[in-house]
């Protein structure tokens, strides 16, 4: 697929000064009297004229990438292999810089080409990028065209989406205790059908026979039940902060919190619904986004447009701040079985008492912070301070908090502190 | 990214250069002490190219070698031909050493202004050439050396823009040889057609047309041209 942006035609004036030659040699020639002077005038005028001969060249290309692997790891080498098909007329001069991610650097090679095409034709070349840590989209690539005189130059671009994700396997979310009806993977403290024990009771009718403890019944002719804790999957809501607070980052070229609160959205939003948890998507920003939490790959795709199209997410904070009423909506369409997942940087305390209510309110939270808080200067220092004591406050309050320091793959902070959730 | 001159197009303007000076060299001492002055010059950016991408000592060593090769072949040529022939190829040696200062790797992205003031050079030779009488207008040999030494003029400019243009926009890491290539011919192509047209005009004209008759010809098509160019 390609897609033409608006071309800019420019005049090269590479050939100017022949014209000139043309007629200095002209002038001595006549001056002087000498015949072969003046014929190389002619010549002058031929390659005065050439520029003239070439029209301006029509540039319509396709591009196909293929990478060596498609969701590498972080600091693993990827080979890109980039191939651009010229479905316009012959392309004397063509002139390819490939839009690399402007995240991701070169390792090796050059993704940048000068050729010429014939109609249909197809030029490949290869390099090698190194992968980092996210969702790295290519942008369009820079296309330069001239014609064969080079006397005009016809710069525009073309587009082929490909995206190199490179995300660390977060595995297994360790979640709250609050499930909904359906079998799955938490543990309850409800006795039922399950693999752990739980307990024993006196028999009811209705109970299956593989519950009954027949060796008991056996040794002392009572009827006993046998209760396993019940395994049921979780209903859970990941609810991004990106209001104008949440948008702070460790440094001026520094990626927000926001950012990084995405793409641990798009990890737990994978892992959970790979364990058949139903998943919810929830921000509380610039615009309020909502996403009931379901199960199923269109329900997955949904999402992922929500992460990476979603105007509430964009890398630039909203003007104005964002009001109570999100958070007031956010209570209201929660039913009593969900959990939620705050995603946020914790730069201020709304989010600390909204998490307390909505916990409070009966919703087991859990929060997941990006520390993108740094040393340095006084102002620096004390929101640091204020960001621990508010991770304390809703550790206090039962609140699980994993404090992702965003230098470390989610997953490895998650299995950290797995231990502490599962308490 | 390296956003020096390419090599191929670069080396290409270095040949025409010297081609144009050894098409219009009188004697066979100035043709041989040309074209080794060439030969060293060539050297020399390819010396450039492999101090900047490979071994920098060796491409240094290389450099000057091609570097005293080229100038011991211009003094060889010096030495021994006559004053004005060789006031006829100096202009042109300059500019070979113009044209190879400006495509080589040593600074910067390139010189397109050498470049152009080799092209001025190099299309002197012809000129002085053909206005000192040195190449006879009934000789069709001369005709075709006084053609050809232009179009290599021409080259000189075309070749070596073209490389500047290509490093700064592509770099020289990256493959570009169709496009050099295809450039290249098309300019050499330009260029050999209209010195034949002019070769075989004249070749049929020798002695009967009158100088005025080309006078007029030439003058209303440079006029024409520079029209258009406005």
């Amino acid at each position: 697929m390609s897609e033409e942006d608006e071309e800019d035609v420019q005049r090269t004036r590479r050939w100017r000064g022949m014209t000139a030659l043309a007629l200095f040699a002209g002038g001595v020639g006549v001056l002087t009297n000498r015949p072969l002077v003046l014929l190389t005038a002619a010549v002058w005028v031929g390659y005065a004229a050439y520029p003239r001969l070439t029209g301006e060249p029509s540039v319509e290309l396709e591009i196909e990438r293929s990478l060596s692997d498609d969701a590498p790891g972080h600091g693993d080498v990827v080979e890109v292999e980039t191939t651009v098909r010229n479905k316009s007329g012959f392309l004397t001069d063509l002139r390819f810089v490939d839009g690399v991610p402007p995240t991701l650097s070169v390792a090796e090679g050059t993704p940048r080409k000068a050729t010429a095409l014939r109609p249909r034709g197809a030029t490949t070349f290869s390099y090698k990028l190194t992968a980092k840590r996210g969702r790295h989209s290519f942008v369009p690539a820079t296309v330069v065209a001239r014609n064969l005189s080079g006397s005009v130059e016809v710069d525009t671009t073309a587009f082929e989406k490909t995206v190199i994700e490179c995300a660390a396997d977060i595995g297994d979310v360790e979640l709250r205790k609050q499930a909904s009806q359906y079998t799955g993977r938490v543990l309850t403290d409800e006795g039922g059908s399950g693999v752990e024990f739980h307990g024993t009771r006196e028999y009811q009718p209705g109970d299956s026979i593989s519950r009954i403890d027949w060796k008991r019944r056996a040794q002392s002719g009572e009827l006993i039940t046998l209760e396993f804790r019940e395994e049921r999957s979780a209903k859970v809501l990941l609810v991004i902060d990106a209001r104008q607070e949440a948008y702070v980052a460790s440094g001026e070229d520094e990626p927000s919190a926001v950012t990084y609160s995405v793409f641990a959205a798009d990890q737990l939003f994978q892992s959970l619904l790979a364990s058949r948890d139903s998943v919810g998507l929830a921000v509380v920003g610039r615009e309020d986004v909502w996403l009931p939490p379901s199960t199923g790959d269109e329900h997955k795709t949904r999402a992922r447009e929500i992460l990476t199209k979603s105007p509430a997410l964009v890398p630039s904070p909203p003007r104005k701040r964002s009001d109570e009423d999100m958070f007031k909506n956010l209570m209201k369409r929660l039913d009593s079985s969900t959990q939620v997942i705050f995603l946020s940087p914790l730069a201020d305390d709304t989010v600390v008492e909204k998490a307390r209510r909505i916990d409070a309110h009966g919703n087991a939270v859990s929060v997941v912070s990006p520390d993108v808080t740094t040393d340095g200067s006084a102002g620096r220092k004390l929101a640091q301070v204020e960001r621990e004591s508010r991770l304390s406050d809703l550790r206090q309050a039962g609140i699980p908090v994993v404090d992702w320091d965003v230098e470390v793959p989610l997953a490895k902070v998650l299995a950290h502190t797995r231990e502490q959730w599962s308490k | 990214m390296s956003s020096r001159p390419t090599t191929l197009s670069g080396i290409l303007a270095v040949v025409a250069a010297t081609a144009g000076v050894v098409a219009v060299a009188e004697t066979q001492t100035l043709r041989l002490g040309a074209t080794a002055a060439g030969a060293g010059l060539v050297v020399f950016v390819l010396g450039a190219v492999l101090a900047r991408s490979r071994s920098r000592v060796l491409g240094v060593i290389v450099a000057l070698a091609g570097l005293g090769g080229a100038a011991g072949g211009a003094a060889y040529g010096a030495t021994t031909a006559d004053q004005l022939h060789l006031a006829i190829v100096a202009p042109g040696l300059a500019g070979g050493f113009f044209v190879a200062l400006g495509v080589a790797p040593l600074y910067g992205t390139g010189s397109r202004r050498f470049v152009k003031i080799a092209c001025w050079l190099v299309f002197l030779g012809p000129v002085l050439s053909a206005g000192m009488e040195y190449a006879e207008p009934d000789v069709l040999y001369d005709v075709a050396r006084i053609l050809g030494a232009t179009v290599a003029a021409a080259l000189v400019w075309d070749l070596g823009e073209n490389s500047v243009s290509l490093g700064r926009q592509i770099g020289r890491d990256a493959r570009t040889f169709w496009n050099e290539t295809v450039h290249g011919f098309g300019s050499l192509l330009v260029g050999a057609v209209s010195a034949s047209i002019v070769y075989v005009a004249y070749g049929y004209s020798v002695g009967a047309e009158p100088l005025e008759a080309v006078v007029f010809l030439l003058v209303s098509i440079v006029l024409l041209v520079a029209f258009l160019h406005r």
